[in-house]
């Protein structure tokens, strides 16, 4: 049974607005790449709803973001908008780390990393998400952690403290 | 999930401080329909329009590029990894624990009056990001390094009776953060997971995961350690080493021997009987272990 655009609406905004945000690094134009993303899709919405509805609105979200980035990428406010605002303690912040460094990814590499580990797809989902080959994935997705280590985010090599 | 897949979620999780109330959502995409419908009807009825928004961004690509380095800690080490345990340590595995009292003092002199305190964000705690997945209301971020006005008392509301605290101005940062997690709920509905009853006699709390290894996702300094005793009564932090102090704390219901390693931080006013009737009961297994009667934390009142 196809999912009502609202229920669908209802139950995955904050999760695509989650993924907008690792994708453009500001919150509000998450919410609005989502909207917009949404409002394309509602049009043919009986269409979309009958074959893996997510997987068509999470592309959407993804292009949408990228095109933003393409628009956007030279007037980014870098340390805007991220940290709220009088907490100052927030620089060291293990996520706001994660997502400065994503933020200064070339694109490609950003939806690999924000598919792979966000949307937690495997290689081969990530590469049908995306129209590229599986082994552009692997490439791609080594090249990024090795700019996210770089950039100082911790968790990669560092899986020891998992609690049983 | 990997240490990496929790870092992604919860860094995306910061998008909900931006949220729309859900709902609402359904009223902001429909005037975001109409404003969709809008702009194409007006491209496709004034092309110039369309050509004056293509204009904007090439005009702001003109802008000079942002610097980006500021989030990044300048010392590149700020984000610190969990200390490592000290040789002393009962429990196993990285709990954060209370060693056994054969420990040589630690010599640490206390830090005067502290008025900024430094917590730093551990590398994302595995206990506290699985506790937050499941339990709303978790996500407590750091304290405030300055400390404001301190209350001097707390309350513990336990389903064995209330205990409540003292707690000590001296030691600004640990009482801080305290009543930072008590303002996010951090500690509401979190059992009392330790007992011991032989050597040392705690009762140790505040550890939502219930593991001895769970933490706010912070650490900070211990703070006035020196001549540090522990007469019943007490109400320390709990760490695992020095300098690691997180959410874990321990009341001792009985006069006990501990190295001065251990930041006092309170005692307890009324309701040590309280206590002393849970250590009484025992614990599984004996000496060391879980309460044999359930303790959980209901709430923390402050004041």
């Amino acid at each position: 049974v196809p999912v009502p655009f609202e229920d669908y609406v209802a139950s995955r905004f904050r999760a695509l607005c989650r993924l907008a945000f690792l994708l453009t690094g500001d919150w509000a134009e998450a919410e609005d790449l989502v909207q917009d993303a949404l409002v394309r899709c509602e049009r043919r919405w009986p269409k979309i709803a009958a074959d893996d509805p997510h997987a068509y609105v999470r592309r959407a979200v993804v292009n949408g973001a990228a095109n933003w980035r393409r628009r956007r990428r030279t007037e980014l406010p870098l340390s805007e908008g991220l940290v709220p605002a009088g907490d100052h303690t927030a620089t060291t912040d293990a996520r706001l780390m994660l997502i400065a460094a994503l933020r200064q990814l070339p694109t490609d590499q950003r939806q690999v990393l924000v598919l792979r580990f966000f949307e937690q797809l495997s290689e081969a989902e990530t590469a049908q998400a995306l129209g590229i080959a599986p082994g552009t994935v692997k490439s791609r997705t080594s090249r990024a952690l090795d700019a996210l280590r770089s950039a100082g985010v911790t968790a990669i090599s560092n899986r020891t403290e998992i609690v049983r | 999930m990997t240490d990496l897949e929790e870092l992604f979620h919860d860094a995306a999780a910061l998008a909900d401080q931006a949220a729309t109330p859900t709902g609402d959502v359904m009223a902001r995409l429909h005037s975001a329909r109409t404003a969709y419908r809008r702009r194409r009807r007006a491209m496709f009825a004034i092309p110039v329009a369309a050509a004056a928004v293509v204009a904007v961004p090439v005009a702001l690509s003109l802008a000079p590029r942002g610097d980006g380095a500021s989030l990044v800690p300048a010392d590149g080490g700020s984000v610190v990894a969990a200390t490592p345990s000290p040789p002393g340590c009962t429990a196993s595995g990285g709990a954060v624990c209370i060693p056994a009292p054969a420990r040589s003092p630690a010599s640490e002199p206390t830090n005067g009056a502290a008025t900024t305190c430094s917590y730093r964000q551990t590398s994302p705690d595995a206990a506290t990001l699985r506790y937050r997945q499941t339990t709303a209301g978790r996500k407590v971020g750091l304290p405030p390094a300055t400390p404001g006005a301190l209350p001097v008392g707390a309350t513990l509301h336990t389903i064995r009776g209330d205990i409540s605290i003292a707690l000590r101005p001296e030691t600004a940062c640990t009482v801080n953060s305290f009543v930072h997690l008590v303002e996010h709920h951090y500690y509401d509905d979190t059992p009392c997971f330790r007992l011991t009853t032989a050597g040392i006699y705690v009762l140790q709390c505040g550890d939502p995961s219930a593991t001895g290894s769970g933490g706010p996702g912070y650490a900070y300094d211990d703070e006035h350690l020196s001549g540090t005793t522990y007469p019943a009564g007490t109400v320390a932090m709990a760490n695992s080493g020095p300098d690691s102090n997180g959410s874990q704390f321990f009341l001792v219901y009985k006069d006990t021997q501990l190295d001065a390693s251990y930041t006092v931080f309170g005692h307890i006013t009324s309701g040590l009987d309280v206590v002393t009737e849970i250590a009484a009961k025992g614990s599984t297994p004996a000496s060391d272990g879980q309460p044999n009667v359930a303790v959980d934390v209901q709430s923390v009142t402050i004041g």
